[in-house]
Protein backbone atom coordinates (compact mmCIF):
# COMPACT_ATOMS: atom_id res chain seq x y z
CA UNK A 1 0.00 0.00 0.00
CA UNK A 2 1.45 3.70 -0.48
CA UNK A 3 2.73 5.60 2.18
CA UNK A 4 0.78 9.32 3.20
CA UNK A 5 2.05 11.95 4.67
CA UNK A 6 0.61 12.07 8.11
CA UNK A 7 0.62 14.25 10.87
CA UNK A 8 0.12 12.22 14.37
CA UNK A 9 -2.67 13.93 15.95
CA UNK A 10 -4.54 13.87 12.30
CA UNK A 11 -3.28 9.86 12.15
CA UNK A 12 -4.39 8.80 15.00
CA UNK A 13 -7.96 10.25 14.22
CA UNK A 14 -8.06 9.16 10.97
CA UNK A 15 -7.12 5.55 12.28
CA UNK A 16 -9.31 5.49 15.11
CA UNK A 17 -12.15 6.33 12.41
CA UNK A 18 -11.18 3.14 10.34
CA UNK A 19 -11.36 1.31 13.49
CA UNK A 20 -14.94 1.85 13.50
CA UNK A 21 -15.02 4.47 16.13
CA UNK A 22 -19.22 5.33 16.50
CA UNK A 23 -19.06 8.41 19.06
CA UNK A 24 -16.53 10.67 19.68
CA UNK A 25 -16.56 13.56 22.62
CA UNK A 26 -13.76 16.00 23.49
CA UNK A 27 -12.55 19.50 23.80
CA UNK A 28 -9.79 21.42 22.52
CA UNK A 29 -6.09 21.46 24.21
CA UNK A 30 -3.05 22.04 22.31
CA UNK A 31 -1.00 19.59 21.64
CA UNK A 32 -3.76 17.42 20.53
CA UNK A 33 -6.18 19.39 18.74
CA UNK A 34 -5.90 18.32 15.21
CA UNK A 35 -7.60 14.92 17.11
CA UNK A 36 -10.94 17.27 17.15
CA UNK A 37 -10.65 18.96 14.10
CA UNK A 38 -10.12 15.91 11.80
CA UNK A 39 -12.87 14.32 13.59
CA UNK A 40 -14.98 16.95 13.04
CA UNK A 41 -14.99 16.93 9.42
CA UNK A 42 -14.64 13.30 8.93
CA UNK A 43 -17.62 11.76 11.56
CA UNK A 44 -20.02 14.34 10.29
CA UNK A 45 -19.48 13.03 6.65
CA UNK A 46 -19.92 9.74 7.69
CA UNK A 47 -22.89 10.15 9.92
CA UNK A 48 -21.16 9.07 12.83
CA UNK A 49 -21.25 11.42 16.30
CA UNK A 50 -19.23 14.07 17.23
CA UNK A 51 -19.23 16.41 19.51
CA UNK A 52 -17.27 19.18 21.23
CA UNK A 53 -18.00 19.05 24.64
CA UNK A 54 -18.08 22.48 26.80
CA UNK A 55 -15.56 21.52 28.95
CA UNK A 56 -13.18 17.61 29.64
CA UNK A 57 -15.45 16.84 32.38
CA UNK A 58 -18.54 17.17 30.08
CA UNK A 59 -16.68 15.30 27.34
CA UNK A 60 -15.92 12.24 29.44
CA UNK A 61 -19.18 11.89 31.03
CA UNK A 62 -20.69 11.68 27.29
CA UNK A 63 -18.09 9.22 26.43
CA UNK A 64 -19.51 7.29 29.80
CA UNK A 65 -22.88 7.34 28.84
CA UNK A 66 -22.17 6.54 25.07
CA UNK A 67 -20.32 3.88 26.08
CA UNK A 68 -23.00 2.47 28.50
CA UNK A 69 -24.94 1.82 25.12
CA UNK A 70 -21.97 -0.61 23.70
CA UNK A 71 -20.80 2.02 21.32
CA UNK A 72 -16.82 2.39 20.02
CA UNK A 73 -16.37 5.66 21.66
CA UNK A 74 -13.20 7.32 22.45
CA UNK A 75 -12.39 11.19 23.85
CA UNK A 76 -9.07 12.47 23.62
CA UNK A 77 -7.34 15.34 25.52
CA UNK A 78 -3.60 16.74 26.54
CA UNK A 79 -2.15 16.90 30.13
CA UNK A 80 -4.19 19.34 32.12
CA UNK A 81 -7.54 18.44 30.70
CA UNK A 82 -7.10 14.62 30.84
CA UNK A 83 -6.56 15.77 34.77
CA UNK A 84 -10.12 17.09 34.54
CA UNK A 85 -11.99 13.93 33.01
CA UNK A 86 -9.96 11.70 36.31
CA UNK A 87 -13.66 11.36 37.98
CA UNK A 88 -15.36 10.09 34.88
CA UNK A 89 -12.28 7.66 34.01
CA UNK A 90 -12.69 6.02 37.65
CA UNK A 91 -16.33 5.68 37.20
CA UNK A 92 -15.70 4.08 33.54
CA UNK A 93 -13.40 2.00 35.31
CA UNK A 94 -15.90 1.17 37.84
CA UNK A 95 -18.82 0.44 35.45
CA UNK A 96 -16.36 -2.11 33.65
CA UNK A 97 -17.05 -0.18 30.28
CA UNK A 98 -14.86 -0.10 27.15
CA UNK A 99 -13.32 3.39 26.75
CA UNK A 100 -10.19 4.71 24.33
CA UNK A 101 -8.43 7.30 25.58
CA UNK A 102 -5.79 9.34 23.99
CA UNK A 103 -2.99 12.15 25.90
CA UNK A 104 -1.16 13.87 24.02
CA UNK A 105 1.10 14.73 26.61
CA UNK A 106 2.73 18.15 27.52
CA UNK A 107 4.87 19.67 29.93
CA UNK A 108 3.18 19.98 33.57
CA UNK A 109 2.59 20.40 36.41
CA UNK A 110 -0.28 22.93 36.53
CA UNK A 111 -1.14 24.64 33.11
CA UNK A 112 3.51 23.70 32.17
CA UNK A 113 3.63 24.04 28.58
CA UNK A 114 2.67 22.69 25.39
CA UNK A 115 6.15 20.65 24.85
CA UNK A 116 6.24 16.70 24.55
CA UNK A 117 6.48 15.05 27.84
CA UNK A 118 6.05 12.06 29.54
CA UNK A 119 5.43 13.20 33.11
CA UNK A 120 2.10 11.52 33.17
CA UNK A 121 3.20 8.27 33.38
CA UNK A 122 2.28 7.80 37.14
CA UNK A 123 -1.28 9.35 36.27
CA UNK A 124 -1.88 6.98 33.60
CA UNK A 125 0.06 3.79 34.82
CA UNK A 126 -0.63 3.70 38.51
CA UNK A 127 -4.18 5.54 39.04
CA UNK A 128 -4.75 8.87 38.31
CA UNK A 129 -8.53 8.29 39.44
CA UNK A 130 -9.99 6.77 42.78
CA UNK A 131 -10.54 3.13 43.56
CA UNK A 132 -8.72 -0.39 42.77
CA UNK A 133 -8.17 -0.48 38.94
CA UNK A 134 -5.74 -0.76 36.39
CA UNK A 135 -6.05 0.48 32.66
CA UNK A 136 -4.27 -0.66 30.10
CA UNK A 137 -1.69 2.29 28.94
CA UNK A 138 0.38 1.83 25.58
CA UNK A 139 2.92 3.83 24.60
CA UNK A 140 3.67 4.58 20.47
CA UNK A 141 7.14 5.94 19.50
CA UNK A 142 6.30 6.80 15.98
CA UNK A 143 3.37 7.81 14.07
CA UNK A 144 2.65 4.61 12.33
CA UNK A 145 2.94 2.59 15.81
CA UNK A 146 0.29 5.63 17.32
CA UNK A 147 -1.54 4.31 14.38
CA UNK A 148 -1.67 0.93 14.78
CA UNK A 149 -1.75 1.16 18.87
CA UNK A 150 -5.21 3.39 18.25
CA UNK A 151 -6.55 0.28 16.29
CA UNK A 152 -5.66 -2.06 18.71
CA UNK A 153 -6.78 0.21 21.74
CA UNK A 154 -10.31 -0.83 20.76
CA UNK A 155 -9.78 -4.40 20.50
CA UNK A 156 -8.45 -4.50 24.20
CA UNK A 157 -10.66 -2.40 25.51
CA UNK A 158 -13.45 -4.50 24.62
CA UNK A 159 -12.10 -7.72 24.61
CA UNK A 160 -11.74 -6.69 28.57
CA UNK A 161 -14.26 -4.25 29.17
CA UNK A 162 -11.53 -1.72 30.35
CA UNK A 163 -9.95 1.45 30.00
CA UNK A 164 -7.09 1.59 27.44
CA UNK A 165 -5.62 4.61 27.17
CA UNK A 166 -2.94 6.17 24.44
CA UNK A 167 -0.81 8.07 26.14
CA UNK A 168 1.37 9.42 23.44
CA UNK A 169 4.28 12.56 24.07
CA UNK A 170 3.41 15.60 22.43
CA UNK A 171 6.34 15.14 19.98
CA UNK A 172 4.04 11.96 18.34
CA UNK A 173 1.02 14.18 18.00
CA UNK A 174 2.54 16.67 16.32
CA UNK A 175 5.66 15.46 13.76
CA UNK A 176 4.73 14.17 10.25
CA UNK A 177 5.65 11.09 8.83
CA UNK A 178 5.06 8.70 6.01
CA UNK A 179 2.73 5.85 7.27
CA UNK A 180 0.05 3.16 6.10
CA UNK A 181 -3.13 3.54 7.02
CA UNK A 182 -5.16 0.49 7.84
CA UNK A 183 -8.52 -0.33 5.98
CA UNK A 184 -11.79 0.62 6.98
CA UNK A 185 -13.67 -1.28 9.35
CA UNK A 186 -17.31 -0.31 9.62
CA UNK A 187 -19.24 0.67 12.26
CA UNK A 188 -20.72 -2.46 14.27
CA UNK A 189 -22.45 -2.29 17.20
CA UNK A 190 -22.34 -5.59 18.94
CA UNK A 191 -24.58 -6.85 21.02
CA UNK A 192 -23.22 -7.14 24.15
CA UNK A 193 -24.94 -8.43 27.03
CA UNK A 194 -24.21 -5.91 29.07
CA UNK A 195 -24.94 -2.91 27.29
CA UNK A 196 -28.04 -0.72 27.60
CA UNK A 197 -30.45 0.07 24.50
CA UNK A 198 -33.91 -0.02 25.84
CA UNK A 199 -35.12 -3.09 27.27
CA UNK A 200 -37.13 -4.69 24.92
CA UNK A 201 -38.02 -8.66 24.62
CA UNK A 202 -35.55 -8.82 27.73
CA UNK A 203 -34.84 -8.00 31.61
CA UNK A 204 -33.59 -4.82 32.04
CA UNK A 205 -30.10 -3.55 32.65
CA UNK A 206 -28.71 -1.25 34.86
CA UNK A 207 -25.17 -0.10 34.54
CA UNK A 208 -23.52 1.35 37.90
CA UNK A 209 -20.59 2.02 39.66
CA UNK A 210 -22.33 1.97 42.77
CA UNK A 211 -22.12 -1.24 45.16
CA UNK A 212 -23.70 -0.13 48.85
CA UNK A 213 -22.97 -3.11 50.11
CA UNK A 214 -19.63 -3.42 50.64
CA UNK A 215 -18.88 -7.06 50.56
CA UNK A 216 -20.73 -6.98 46.67
CA UNK A 217 -17.77 -4.05 45.79
CA UNK A 218 -15.19 -6.10 46.60
CA UNK A 219 -16.83 -8.85 44.44
CA UNK A 220 -16.62 -5.90 41.67
CA UNK A 221 -13.27 -5.02 42.68
CA UNK A 222 -12.27 -9.00 42.38
CA UNK A 223 -13.98 -9.47 39.24
CA UNK A 224 -11.80 -6.54 37.47
CA UNK A 225 -8.99 -7.63 39.01
CA UNK A 226 -9.22 -10.82 37.64
CA UNK A 227 -9.29 -9.48 33.91
CA UNK A 228 -6.37 -7.40 35.41
CA UNK A 229 -4.48 -10.36 35.92
CA UNK A 230 -5.52 -11.69 32.16
CA UNK A 231 -4.29 -8.84 30.55
CA UNK A 232 -0.83 -8.65 32.64
CA UNK A 233 -0.56 -12.86 30.94
CA UNK A 234 -1.35 -11.95 27.58
CA UNK A 235 -1.12 -8.20 26.46
CA UNK A 236 2.07 -7.25 27.55
CA UNK A 237 4.23 -5.41 24.47
CA UNK A 238 7.99 -3.99 23.64
CA UNK A 239 10.25 -3.80 21.30
CA UNK A 240 13.82 -4.96 21.45
CA UNK A 241 16.77 -3.94 20.08
CA UNK A 242 20.42 -5.68 20.38
CA UNK A 243 19.56 -7.59 23.36
CA UNK A 244 21.31 -10.65 22.46
CA UNK A 245 24.93 -9.51 23.50
CA UNK A 246 24.23 -6.60 25.33
CA UNK A 247 26.50 -6.12 28.83
CA UNK A 248 23.99 -3.13 29.49
CA UNK A 249 20.57 -2.26 28.56
CA UNK A 250 18.69 0.95 27.94
CA UNK A 251 14.71 1.11 29.07
CA UNK A 252 13.12 4.32 27.44
CA UNK A 253 9.26 4.19 26.55
CA UNK A 254 7.75 6.73 23.43
CA UNK A 255 9.82 9.33 22.04
CA UNK A 256 12.96 8.77 24.79
CA UNK A 257 13.23 5.44 23.39
CA UNK A 258 13.03 6.24 20.11
CA UNK A 259 16.12 8.72 20.74
CA UNK A 260 17.81 6.48 22.47
CA UNK A 261 17.58 4.08 19.35
CA UNK A 262 19.97 6.72 17.51
CA UNK A 263 22.33 6.86 20.49
CA UNK A 264 22.35 3.02 20.80
CA UNK A 265 23.16 2.46 16.83
CA UNK A 266 25.80 5.01 17.59
CA UNK A 267 27.62 3.66 20.53
CA UNK A 268 27.27 0.15 18.38
CA UNK A 269 29.27 1.53 16.11
CA UNK A 270 32.10 2.28 18.24
CA UNK A 271 31.79 -1.21 19.44
CA UNK A 272 30.11 -1.12 22.72
CA UNK A 273 27.66 -3.67 23.78
CA UNK A 274 24.33 -1.93 25.08
CA UNK A 275 20.83 -3.21 23.73
CA UNK A 276 17.42 -1.01 23.94
CA UNK A 277 14.46 -1.97 25.27
CA UNK A 278 11.51 0.52 24.26
CA UNK A 279 7.96 -1.01 26.31
CA UNK A 280 4.88 -0.82 24.44
CA UNK A 281 2.27 -1.58 26.91
CA UNK A 282 4.03 0.74 29.71
CA UNK A 283 0.79 -0.99 31.73
CA UNK A 284 0.65 -4.00 31.50
CA UNK A 285 4.64 -3.72 32.30
CA UNK A 286 6.94 -5.56 30.41
CA UNK A 287 8.50 -6.89 34.14
CA UNK A 288 9.24 -10.16 32.75
CA UNK A 289 11.24 -9.58 30.91
CA UNK A 290 13.29 -6.84 32.72
CA UNK A 291 13.55 -9.73 35.37
CA UNK A 292 15.36 -11.52 32.95
CA UNK A 293 17.77 -9.60 31.69
CA UNK A 294 18.51 -8.78 35.15
CA UNK A 295 19.88 -11.73 35.63
CA UNK A 296 22.41 -11.65 32.80
CA UNK A 297 23.37 -7.69 32.09
CA UNK A 298 25.52 -5.65 34.34
CA UNK A 299 23.38 -2.78 34.31
CA UNK A 300 20.48 -0.99 33.46
CA UNK A 301 20.15 2.85 32.12
CA UNK A 302 16.35 4.08 32.20
CA UNK A 303 15.17 7.17 29.74
CA UNK A 304 12.64 9.07 30.19
CA UNK A 305 11.28 12.44 29.82
CA UNK A 306 10.45 13.07 33.75
CA UNK A 307 11.99 12.39 36.91
CA UNK A 308 11.67 8.81 36.69
CA UNK A 309 8.30 7.39 37.17
CA UNK A 310 8.94 4.23 35.33
CA UNK A 311 12.39 4.04 36.90
CA UNK A 312 10.38 2.79 39.92
CA UNK A 313 9.09 -0.03 37.75
CA UNK A 314 12.03 -0.86 36.32
CA UNK A 315 13.47 -0.96 39.91
CA UNK A 316 11.16 -3.14 40.94
CA UNK A 317 11.58 -5.46 38.36
CA UNK A 318 15.58 -5.43 38.41
CA UNK A 319 14.63 -6.17 42.73
CA UNK A 320 18.17 -4.40 43.23
CA UNK A 321 20.23 -6.98 41.58
CA UNK A 322 22.26 -4.61 38.77
CA UNK A 323 22.49 -0.79 39.20
CA UNK A 324 19.88 0.70 37.71
CA UNK A 325 20.79 4.33 36.17
CA UNK A 326 18.71 7.28 35.38
CA UNK A 327 18.82 10.02 32.43
CA UNK A 328 15.81 12.24 32.27
CA UNK A 329 14.97 15.80 30.57
CA UNK A 330 11.83 17.41 32.49
CA UNK A 331 9.40 20.33 31.46
CA UNK A 332 8.47 19.60 27.79
CA UNK A 333 12.19 19.31 27.12
CA UNK A 334 13.36 16.44 24.97
CA UNK A 335 16.74 14.72 25.32
CA UNK A 336 19.40 14.70 22.27
CA UNK A 337 20.70 11.44 20.89
CA UNK A 338 24.29 12.31 21.87
CA UNK A 339 22.93 13.25 25.75
CA UNK A 340 22.10 9.66 25.63
CA UNK A 341 25.49 8.67 23.90
CA UNK A 342 27.26 10.64 26.79
CA UNK A 343 25.71 8.68 29.00
CA UNK A 344 26.29 5.31 27.44
CA UNK A 345 29.78 6.60 27.17
CA UNK A 346 30.00 7.35 31.07
CA UNK A 347 28.12 4.04 31.53
CA UNK A 348 30.49 1.98 29.54
CA UNK A 349 33.54 3.44 31.22
CA UNK A 350 32.56 3.23 35.40
CA UNK A 351 32.60 0.90 37.68
CA UNK A 352 28.72 1.23 39.23
CA UNK A 353 27.62 0.82 42.22
CA UNK A 354 24.59 -0.21 43.82
CA UNK A 355 24.60 1.84 46.29
CA UNK A 356 23.83 5.24 44.58
CA UNK A 357 20.48 6.07 44.52
CA UNK A 358 20.35 6.50 40.65
CA UNK A 359 17.51 9.64 41.00
CA UNK A 360 19.88 11.66 43.37
CA UNK A 361 22.63 11.13 40.99
CA UNK A 362 21.18 12.48 37.60
CA UNK A 363 20.20 15.13 39.88
CA UNK A 364 23.65 15.91 40.70
CA UNK A 365 24.67 15.43 37.24
CA UNK A 366 21.98 17.63 35.72
CA UNK A 367 22.86 20.34 37.73
CA UNK A 368 26.59 20.52 38.12
CA UNK A 369 28.46 23.34 36.99
CA UNK A 370 29.58 22.87 33.87
CA UNK B 1 -68.05 2.47 48.75
CA UNK B 2 -66.74 -1.00 47.06
CA UNK B 3 -67.46 -0.09 43.81
CA UNK B 4 -65.07 2.76 44.04
CA UNK B 5 -62.18 -0.02 43.08
CA UNK B 6 -64.86 -0.72 39.75
CA UNK B 7 -62.04 -0.02 36.86
CA UNK B 8 -63.88 2.95 35.57
CA UNK B 9 -63.51 4.72 38.87
CA UNK B 10 -60.23 4.39 39.32
CA UNK B 11 -57.94 7.54 38.53
CA UNK B 12 -55.04 6.50 40.54
CA UNK B 13 -52.69 3.67 39.97
CA UNK B 14 -48.97 2.48 39.78
CA UNK B 15 -47.59 3.26 36.45
CA UNK B 16 -46.19 0.74 34.56
CA UNK B 17 -42.98 1.98 33.98
CA UNK B 18 -42.37 1.60 37.86
CA UNK B 19 -40.79 -1.17 39.25
CA UNK B 20 -42.76 -3.26 42.78
CA UNK B 21 -40.42 -1.21 45.00
CA UNK B 22 -41.32 0.73 47.65
CA UNK B 23 -39.11 3.95 47.40
CA UNK B 24 -36.63 5.12 50.36
CA UNK B 25 -37.67 8.79 50.05
CA UNK B 26 -38.55 10.64 53.20
CA UNK B 27 -42.29 11.57 53.83
CA UNK B 28 -43.29 14.56 52.05
CA UNK B 29 -40.59 14.56 49.77
CA UNK B 30 -41.41 15.15 46.08
CA UNK B 31 -38.96 13.41 44.60
CA UNK B 32 -41.58 10.16 44.22
CA UNK B 33 -44.28 12.38 42.83
CA UNK B 34 -41.36 13.55 40.05
CA UNK B 35 -40.64 9.70 39.23
CA UNK B 36 -44.37 9.16 38.93
CA UNK B 37 -45.14 11.72 36.65
CA UNK B 38 -42.13 10.72 34.32
CA UNK B 39 -43.12 7.23 34.47
CA UNK B 40 -46.81 8.52 33.73
CA UNK B 41 -45.34 9.63 30.75
CA UNK B 42 -43.70 6.57 29.78
CA UNK B 43 -46.64 5.08 30.01
CA UNK B 44 -49.17 7.56 28.14
CA UNK B 45 -46.01 7.45 25.14
CA UNK B 46 -44.90 3.76 25.72
CA UNK B 47 -41.65 4.50 25.60
CA UNK B 48 -40.70 2.51 28.30
CA UNK B 49 -39.28 0.02 26.62
CA UNK B 50 -37.08 2.26 24.77
CA UNK B 51 -35.62 4.29 27.55
CA UNK B 52 -32.49 4.08 29.28
CA UNK B 53 -32.75 6.29 32.33
CA UNK B 54 -29.71 7.88 33.39
CA UNK B 55 -29.71 8.71 37.39
CA UNK B 56 -27.77 11.49 39.18
CA UNK B 57 -25.86 11.08 42.21
CA UNK B 58 -27.99 12.66 45.57
CA UNK B 59 -31.28 11.22 47.02
CA UNK B 60 -32.63 10.35 43.78
CA UNK B 61 -29.05 8.05 42.98
CA UNK B 62 -31.39 4.67 43.05
CA UNK B 63 -34.10 5.94 40.57
CA UNK B 64 -32.93 2.84 38.54
CA UNK B 65 -34.50 0.57 41.09
CA UNK B 66 -37.64 2.30 40.97
CA UNK B 67 -37.76 2.30 36.95
CA UNK B 68 -38.40 -0.50 35.07
CA UNK B 69 -36.36 0.57 31.99
CA UNK B 70 -32.43 -0.05 31.50
CA UNK B 71 -30.52 2.42 33.40
CA UNK B 72 -27.37 3.95 33.72
CA UNK B 73 -25.87 5.81 37.18
CA UNK B 74 -23.84 8.86 36.19
CA UNK B 75 -21.23 11.13 37.99
CA UNK B 76 -22.17 13.56 40.70
CA UNK B 77 -23.93 16.46 38.23
CA UNK B 78 -23.39 14.70 35.41
CA UNK B 79 -26.44 13.14 34.67
CA UNK B 80 -27.35 15.66 31.51
CA UNK B 81 -23.68 14.68 29.88
CA UNK B 82 -23.69 11.34 30.29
Amino acid sequence: MTKELYEGNQAMAEAAVRAGLEAYFGYPITPQTEILEHLSKRMPELGRTFVQAESEVAAINMVYGAACTGARVMSTSSSPGVSLMMEGISYIAGTELPVVLVNVMRGGPGLGNIAPSQADYNQAVHGGGHGDYYPIVLAPASVQEAIDLMVLSFDLAEKYRSICMLIADGSIGQMMEPVEMPEMRPVVRKDWDWAVSGAIGRERRVLSSIYINPPDEEIANLRMFKRWQEIQKNEVRYKEYYLDDADFVIIGFGTAGRVALSAVRAARQLGIKVGLLRPITVSPFPSRVIDQLASRVSAFLVVEMNTGQMLNDVQLAVKGRVPVEFYGRLGGVVPFPNEIFDEIKRIAASKLSLAVDPRAAWYERMTAEK
Amino acid sequence: MANLAKPENLVYQRPEAFTDVSTHYCPGCTHGVAHRLIAEVLDEMGLAEKTIGVAPVGCSVFAYSYFDTDFVEAAHGRAPAS
